[in-house]
């Protein structure tokens, strides 16, 4: 039987911006059962750009692993103690409203292990017009209209929106939780979730309790990101492709495929119609083609080598 | 209270639900103050299926077709129906008890649960001609809306129906863990003997064929021959499928005499009807290597207990016959806990489950 009270653990993947992981942080403390344990997770050697985030009063301890491992670390230094673990990049705002319906769920529903809420709306603050102190004060801030983030939760791809991902934390041993770069922690979500759907009911929906933060304008060249994504894309298809013929999972919560085609279309579309970010999209998508190009040639060596070896 | 346990059609008389039929558990129930009555309904009228009856006196038991369902439930005036079977046999019995605005409960087992549509299948219209994802499956499913409270043996086949759009309405799940007949014999872990090469063992009196070749082909994979030791029991198994040298067929009595001569027992199949002899193993104080999928995870806790692979994968099963052996010295698992898991198993903890979650809904 499940508890009646279950004892919430908070990690926030913290990488790059301190306001970000302070804003996620400091919304936990709206919730009406706050979370026992705030655990933030760092890349190793930037604990120091991280060392104020705590808002005052709230309790933060911080976990520095190496970029693949700072989940699964943040996890383990929960383990024990709480019942539920969430999980989330900065920059994701939960608001009360999404804790109260998912603690209802978990003490409801005793099969239900683990999921992922994808956070489609987004709150665009403008850094340059003097609006974004260390306190980014989220929730004064007016939201988007439901049906803008209803269409962007449609058409965008999972990769690069907010997303929480929630456990039974006992569910989770031998389960391999990585993490990946900046974007692409919804897919990293779902990979575990994958893993998990073997021992209990996971679910992917979209929530409208909650917001995405992003700081503006983006000066950043997307070419890094969009190579490193859709590389990371490319491995993932082909790491399926060699589990199916080993007799692995053999259903996933995310199409490897529509990703990479939303993730294209997206781009494309903000670096045609997009207005101060369209510098970043079309050097994303340059970068997304660069690694696209460079998996082609890879398999190709492969196949032109193992013809050669017969 | 009075609940009905209804036991439809032929899935309903395999082993896997006695013990929800047994003595102990109704007797339980009737401690636990609710009053039973027994109703087993055939859905395939021209052959009656053979249950066995649960002998205690007293008690009130029906054996009739679907369509007396309404008239038997509004003739004993009921609180609640629990009804049990595979899930593709059921829309009917849901159909009927719904007649009578009883409240419904489902306990989903292995045994006739839904599987998860493959990937790559055909989708849309091209799937519907298959019989097992085609319009019976659609009704069945359209069914389940009147099921009021789902109860499980575990989380993976409770999922798995929810997953594919079952008992939409279900306002809440349990997790009973499944029956075992009888405890497991207490085995005393001093008595544990340590062997450097382990001595790994399959006990399985049902095995298929399918079974057997997962095992036997996990084993070539692992290309060890001086690692470990490979027995299967009973004897009669050897006889199923043609056996490599490696692999020796040993006779036994019940899962305990086995169990005294093997250090590891190696589960390849992954329904309720494992639990018996893995129960055993961790009463013995011995490690199992389980399939990650069913109630086997829950009772070794997730790993904890235990090592676990992907289920139906030899490949899978070969590296952690593979890790086990090698860590044979040194193996990461506590037997922290292994009491309370059994505990939960007996009729009579589950009796307790059960009444609780119907007079929630009562």
């Amino acid at each position: 039987m499940s508890q009646i009270d279950p004892v919430f653990g908070l990690i926030v993947i913290g990488r790059g911006d301190p306001r970000l992981a302070r804003a996620t942080i400091a919304a936990s403390r709206t919730w009406r059962h706050p979370p026992a344990r705030v655990v933030l997770a760092v890349p190793k050697g930037r604990e120091h750009v991280f060392a104020n985030v705590a808002p005052p009063g709230q309790t933060v301890s911080t976990v520095a692993a190496a970029e693949p491992e700072m989940l699964a670390a943040a996890v383990a230094s929960l383990a024990g103690e709480v019942d539920l673990v969430l999980a989330t990049p900065e920059g994701v705002v939960l608001d009360p409203a999404w804790l109260a319906g998912l603690r209802d769920h978990v003490i409801l529903y005793e099969d239900s292990i683990a999921g992922v809420d994808l956070v489609p709306a987004v709150v665009k603050i403008d850094t340059e017009a003097g609006g974004a102190s260390f306190d980014l004060a989220v929730a004064d801030r007016p939201r988007e209209p439901r049906l803008l983030s209803r269409l962007r939760g449609a058409i965008r791809a999972r990769s690069l929106m907010g997303a929480v991902l929630w456990a039974r934390i006992e569910t989770l041993r031998q389960i391999k939780l990585a993490t990946t770069g900046e974007g692409g922690d919804a897919v990293s979500f779902m990979l575990a979730l994958d893993q998990l759907r073997e021992r209990g009911r996971t679910t992917v929906r979209p929530t409208q309790h909650g917001c995405h933060v992003r700081l503006l304008p983006e000066r950043r060249t997307g070419f890094d990101a969009g190579y490193g994504l859709y590389r990371r894309l490319e491995q993932l298809a082909d790491a399926r492709r060699s589990a199916a013929a080993v007799g692995g999972p053999s259903t996933s919560h995310i199409d490897l495929d529509l990703e990479r085609l939303r993730l294209m279309a997206e781009q494309m579309l903000r670096s045609v119609l997009g207005k101060a970010g369209r510098h970043n999209a079309a050097t994303f998508l340059k970068g997304a083609l660069a690694a696209r190009r460079d998996a082609l040639a890879v398999r190709r060596t492969v196949v032109r080598d193992l013809r050669e070896l017969r | 209270m009075k609940a009905a346990l209804v036991f439809a059609g032929p899935t309903a008389a395999t082993a896997t639900f006695r013990p929800y039929r047994s003595r102990a558990f109704i007797g339980a129930l009737a401690d636990a103050g609710i009053d039973v009555v027994l109703i087993d309904l055939d859905l395939e009228t021209e052959q009656r299926f053979a249950t066995v009856p649960a002998e205690r006196p007293g008690l009130v038991s029906y054996r009739n077709h679907v369509d007396r369902l309404p008239l038997i439930l509004a003739q004993e005036r009921l609180a609640l129906v629990q009804t049990f079977g595979a899930t593709a046999e059921l829309g009917p019995v849901w159909r009927h008890a719904a007649r009578t605005r009883t409240p419904l409960v489902h306990f989903v087992s292995s045994e006739g649960g839904i599987v998860d549509r493959p990937a790559g299948g055909a989708r849309l219209l091209t799937g519907l001609g298959r019989g097992d994802r085609g319009f019976m499956q659609w009704r069945t499913r359209h069914a389940s809306r009147h099921v009021a409270g789902v109860l499980g043996s575990n989380r993976a086949d409770m999922g798995r129906h929810f997953r594919n759009g079952f008992f939409p309405r279900s306002r809440f799940s349990i997790v009973a863990p499944p029956a075992s007949a009888r405890p497991p014999a207490a085995v005393s872990p001093a008595v544990v003997e340590r062997r450097k090469i382990p001595v790994f063992g399959f006990y399985d009196p049902e095995a298929t064929p399918e079974t057997l070749e997962l095992l036997l082909r996990a084993v070539a994979l692992t290309g060890q021959s001086d690692l470990f030791t490979l027995r299967i029991a009973p004897r009669a198994l050897a006889g199923v499928v043609s056996l490599p040298s490696a692999v020796s067929a040993v006779e036994a009595a019940d899962a305990d005499a086995f169990l005294r001569e093997v250090d590891v027992l190696v589960v390849p199949r992954a329904d309720d009807r494992a639990v018996v002899p893995v129960l055993a193993a961790l009463s013995a104080r011995k490690s199992v290597i389980v399939p990650d999928t069913g109630a086997l995870t829950e009772i070794v806790d997730y790993g904890r207990r235990g090592l676990l692979y992907t289920a139906g994968s030899a490949y899978h099963l070969a590296i952690a016959i593979n890790v086990m052996a090698q860590a044979w010295g040194n193996r990461p698992f506590s037997f922290e806990g292994v009491e309370e898991a059994i505990g939960r198993t007996t009729p009579e903890a589950l009796a307790r489950v059960f009444a609780a979650t119907w007079r929630r809904l009562a």
